[in-house]
C-alpha cells in the first residue's frame, strides 16, 4: 500500500448520508433556487460567454473575506425585530412536513418538503419578499394582478409552477408547488388556504446594533440544534455576528475555540452561567443555555464591547 | 420502393447526458437546472467532507450547494470541472471546522486503541493490526498543516488531478505539487515501515 491507499482504506470512513439529510439539503437549496432573483433571459451561448467572463469569485471568492478596517463607528444596541414568517398553509397538505424556515435579506421562505426518496421531489414553498415576482406570464389571483411561472424539465425531470402576488401591500408572495404540486389548480388552491400565522422563528435575536439586517436564518433541525440566525452592517458587510443552536455546552470553552486557547471568562446570561472568550483582533465568541433548554453559541466582532457582548447574548430566545 | 439499409441499424444509445458545466450555464437562466448537479454530487461531497468532520459534513454539505448556487456565475468553463469547483467550496467551508477536524482524528486514534471483543483468534491478530495503523493514521493526518492536508486529501478521496486541485484551492499547481510531495512525506514518517510499499504514484 501507498499513503494514499492507507488513508483511503484505513483512515476514517465516510458516515452515511441518510434520506432525510438529503431530503433538507435539497430543499434548503430550492428554498434558495426559488427565492433567487430570475435573471433575463439571454441566448445559452450568450450566457457561456457572460459566464466565463465573469471570473472573479471562483472558489477562493466565494469564501474570502476582505481584511476589516481596524475602526469602525461605535456600535449602539437597539431593539431588533425578526421578520414575520410566511402565511401558513392550513391545512398542511398530506404527504409533507414543515414548514421549516429559511431567510435572506429581503425574503424568508417556509419550506414543505416530501421527505420520501424518489425520482422527483415534492414540496411546496411559500416566500414572502418585498420585492415583486417578474417571471412568468401575467395573470391574476384573488382579484390582484399576480405572476405564473412554470417549468417542465424532462432531463433531469423537474416540474414546478409558481404563483406570485402582492398580498398585502409590501408585501410579495410566491408559492411554488413541486413535482406532485406543479399544477396550477393545485397551487391556486393551496393559495387559498393560506392564513395569517402567529409561529416565530426558531431563534431569535431581539437586540442588534442600530442598522444592521438580517443576513440569514436557517431551521434547525429535528433536535432543535443547528439553527443560525446571522446579522450583518450592510454598510460593512464582512461585519457580521451569528447566533447558532447548539447540542450543548463545551467543556473548556476557551481551550477548543477556533484561534485559542483562550481563557473563559464566566458570565451570566438569563440567570445562567455562560462562557465568554475573546479572540484578540478577531472577535468574540460566548456559549451559554437557554431558559427553554437549548445551548447556543454567539459570535460578535471584536470591536463589541464585552457588555455589548452580553447584552446581546441577553436578547438570544 | 426503398432499398433495404445494407448497414445494420445501430440499436437505440441513449441521449448523450448533460454536462455538468452546461448544466450550471444553463442554471444561470434556469435555476432549477442547478438542482441536477447537486443531485449528481451530493453523495460524494458528502462523503468526502464526513471523512474529514464526521456528522458535521450533513450541515456543509447543503452549505456547499448553497454557496455554489450563489457563486454559480463565478465558475469559469474550461478552467476545472465542476466537480473540482465544489471539492474546493466544500475544503473551504471544512477549514472553518479545522478543529473539529483534528478533534475527529485524535477520536479516531483512540477508538483505534480499543480492542473489539471478537471470538476468532484470527481475526484478533489481524483487528490489532489493522487497529495499530489506524491509530498511527490518526496521528499523522492530524500533525498535518491544513494547507497539505487539504491537497493531500483532495488527491486522495475525490482523486483530484493537480490542475484540478490548484483550481480549486486557487492555488499554483507548483505548490500543489509541493505540499502534496510535503504531506506524503511526513504521513510517510509517522507510519511504520510494514504499512507501506515504495511504489510512486504521485
Amino acid at each position: 500500500m501507498n499513503e494514499f491507499t492507507v488513508i483511503r482504506e484505513h483512515g476514517p470512513q465516510p458516515t452515511p448520508l441518510s434520506d432525510e439529510v438529503l431530503a433538507k439539503a435539497r430543499a434548503d437549496l430550492f428554498a434558495e433556487i426559488h427565492a433567487a432573483p430570475r435573471p433575463v433571459r439571454l441566448r445559452r451561448r450568450t450566457v457561456v460567454v457572460a459566464a466565463a467572463a465573469a471570473a472573479v469569485a471562483v472558489v477562493a471568492g466565494i469564501m474570502a473575506t476582505s481584511t476589516p478596517s481596524p475602526t469602525y463607528e461605535a456600535p449602539v444596541l437597539v431593539r431588533f425585530h425578526m421578520p414575520v414568517p410566511p402565511p401558513e398553509l392550513k391545512p398542511v397538505p398530506e404527504g409533507v412536513t414543515g414548514p421549516r424556515f429559511t431567510a435572506e435579506p429581503g425574503w424568508l421562505a417556509a419550506v414543505y418538503s416530501d421527505n420520501k426518496p424518489g425520482a422527483e421531489m415534492s414540496a411546496i414553498y411559500v416566500i414572502a419578499s418585498n420585492r415583486p415576482g417578474n417571471d412568468g406570464v401575467p395573470t391574476t389571483y384573488d382579484g390582484k394582478p399576480a405572476v405564473l411561472h412554470k417549468v417542465d424539465q424532462d432531463e433531469p425531470t423537474f416540474h414546478e409552477v409558481a404563483l406570485s402576488w402582492e398580498r398585502s401591500p409590501g408585501r410579495w408572495i410566491k408559492l411554488t408547488g413541486v413535482g406532485r404540486f406543479a399544477d396550477e389548480q393545485i397551487v391556486r388552491s393551496l393559495a387559498g388556504t393560506l392564513a395569517d400565522t402567529d409561529k416565530r422563528l426558531s431563534l431569535d435575536i431581539g437586540v442588534a446594533p442600530a442598522g444592521w439586517e438580517l443576513y440569514a436564518f436557517k431551521d434547525a433541525g429535528p433536535d432543535g440544534t443547528g439553527a443560525v440566525t446571522s446579522l450583518r452592517d450592510p454598510a460593512n458587510p464582512d461585519r457580521t455576528i451569528h447566533v447558532s443552536t447548539t447540542s450543548g455546552l463545551v467543556p473548556d470553552y476557551g481551550q477548543t475555540v477556533e484561534g485559542g486557547p483562550v481563557d473563559t471568562i464566566p458570565v451570566s446570561v438569563h440567570g445562567r452561567r455562560g462562557d465568554l472568550v475573546q479572540i484578540p483582533g478577531k472577535q468574540w465568541m460566548l456559549q451559554a443555555p437557554l431558559p427553554d433548554g437549548r445551548t447556543f453559541q454567539l459570535q460578535v466582532p471584536a470591536d463589541f464591547t464585552q457588555q455589548q457582548v452580553i447584552e446581546l447574548a441577553e436578547g438570544v430566545s | 420502393m426503398s432499398k433495404p439499409s445494407a448497414e445494420p441499424v445501430p440499436p437505440g444509445e441513449p441521449p448523450p447526458e448533460i454536462s455538468d458545466e452546461d448544466l450550471l450555464a444553463e442554471s444561470l437562466v434556469t435555476p432549477e437546472r442547478f438542482a441536477a448537479i447537486f443531485d449528481r454530487y451530493a453523495p460524494v461531497v458528502h462523503g468526502y467532507l464526513s471523512r474529514r468532520v464526521g456528522v458535521l459534513a450533513d450541515d456543509l454539505m447543503s452549505e456547499t450547494f448553497l454557496l455554489a448556487f450563489r457563486g454559480r456565475d463565478g465558475y469559469v468553463p474550461g478552467r476545472a470541472p465542476v466537480r473540482a469547483w465544489l471539492f474546493g467550496i466544500a475544503t473551504n467551508l471544512v477549514r472553518r471546522h479545522a478543529r473539529d477536524e483534528e478533534r475527529r482524528y485524535r477520536a479516531f486514534g483512540r477508538a483505534a486503541g480499543r480492542l473489539e471483543v471478537t471470538t476468532e483468534l484470527g481475526e484478533v491478530a489481524g483487528r490489532v493490526d489493522a487497529q495499530g495503523l489506524r491509530g498511527e493514521l490518526a496521528d499523522a493526518l492530524a500533525s498535518l498543516a491544513r494547507e497539505d492536508r487539504d491537497v493531500l486529501l483532495l488527491w486522495t478521496y475525490p482523486q483530484l488531478s493537480y490542475a484540478e486541485i490548484a483550481v480549486a484551492l486557487d492555488i499554483p499547481v507548483g505548490t500543489v505539487r509541493s505540499r502534496l510531495h510535503r504531506a506524503r512525506g511526513k504521513v510517510r514518517d509517522r507510519l511504520s515501515d510494514r504499512w507501506l510499499t515504495t511504489e510512486e504514484t504521485a
